[in-house]
């Protein structure tokens, strides 16, 4: 059954006009090289240098308005994270605890048992 | 009778903890590393250009993917390993081994699969604009962790049955191959995941990124390591119990 499923999406995701995966890169962010010195009577160049700065504003604030829902994410998956370890790490732990319980038990038996003999 | 029952006394009079002296430096080194490697994450790794601080996900994402599949991968050819001299008696310390170890890999590859499955759409909303899309790699990744739960509890509920052992590990050998399909879903059927790490695109940036994202890899796979180690220690210890409470019931009944 499970393996029928499991043919069945993969012929859904053939048929399906599925995004073809980009060669992707993660980089860190830019950080805009200070604007070349011009000549005070260089309208052109200065010209050039605002729109420069100008690019590299709206990049930013672009990155800034992403940060904003981001953040609340990233908080939500490290969150999880640490949630279902600890989660794991206490029933281990519980369970480690059952383990050394038990062989109390079972040494206190056993010495019960060797004296009846 | 006796005897048996002085050893059994000596066995598990001597035992404190089924977690040695090392065992516990180890734990605290890893623990040391994971906090070094969530730093690293979080202050030296630069904010990525396109998605921004919600890549950070990203370096305890892949990791987590790849504790969970390498988990997945040790559990099948564990319980291959297991079917294979199970039916011989003079490998029956062979087959408890590796039946062990499949078990405990199954169990830490379920649950760092879960860590994937739960951080991998929370990164996504931001990322592709949707928790969820049904492309192949993700589709393969839930089947993979349903399948693993589906080993995990007919181990838990039938562990002392014999034929739930053969069972359990006949579905684990069928899991294997499953963690090669989702390693090159994205290449064979294309999918929006990125392939950063394993793709021919530009990877990480050389530096900070590479840096933390090994620094992460490293210390989630010794954590997945110790904890298969802890496990694997708990359920021999499980079995030695089991023998032991068998022998007291002979000792006793002798007794009476």
């Amino acid at each position: 059954m499970k393996a029928a499923i499991l043919v069945l999406c993969l012929l859904a995701s053939f048929a399906s006009p599925a995004v073809l995966a980009e060669p992707t890169s993660f980089g860190a962010e830019e950080v805009a090289a200070p604007a070349a010195p011009v000549a005070p009577d260089d309208i052109k160049g200065m010209l050039a240098n605002c729109d420069g700065q100008l690019r590299a504003c709206e990049a930013s604030s672009e990155l800034c308005e992403k940060d904003k829902t981001g953040i609340g994410f990233l908080g939500a998956a490290y969150l999880a994270l640490w949630i279902i370890l600890m989660a794991f790490f206490f029933m281990v732990r519980g369970r480690q605890r059952k383990i050394v319980a038990e062989m109390n038990e079972l040494r206190a038996r056993l010495a019960k048992a060797q004296g009846g003999l | 009778m006796a005897t048996k029952g002085s050893d059994a006394v000596s066995k598990f009079g001597g035992v404190r903890s089924v977690w040695p002296a090392l065992g516990l430096a180890l734990a605290v080194l890893t623990v040391a590393a994971l906090i070094a490697a969530v730093y690293l994450t979080f202050f030296e790794a630069p904010r990525e250009r396109e998605m921004g601080e919600v890549q950070r996900i990203f370096y305890f994402h892949v990791s987590s993917a790849f504790a969970a599949l390498i988990g997945f991968v040790i559990c099948s050819v564990a319980s291959l390993i297991y079917l294979l001299v199970q039916p011989k008696q003079s490998l029956s310390l062979i087959a408890n081994i590796t039946d062990r170890i499949a078990q405990a890999a199954g169990e830490i590859g379920v649950l760092f699969g879960i860590v994937v499955l739960i951080t991998g759409p929370i990164w996504a909303k931001p990322a592709w604009g949707e928790y969820w899309t049904w492309e192949p790699r993700l589709v393969l990744m839930l089947l993979t962790v349903f399948l693993f739960v589906g080993y995990v509890a007919l181990r838990a509920y039938a562990a002392g049955s014999d034929a739930a052992r053969k069972l359990s590990a006949g579905v684990a050998v069928i899991g294997g191959p499953a963690v090669y399909l989702i390693h090159v879903a994205v290449k064979l059927w294309g999918g929006n995941h990125p392939q950063v790490v394993t793709g021919e695109g530009g990877g990480l940036e050389p530096g900070p990124m590479e840096l933390t994202f090994a620094a992460t890899a490293i210390s989630v796979l010794v954590f997945a390591g110790l904890l298969v180690a802890l496990r694997y220690s708990q359920h021999k210890t499980r079995d030695e119990l089991s023998n032991a409470w068998l022998e007291l019931s002979d000792i006793e009944e002798e007794n009476s």
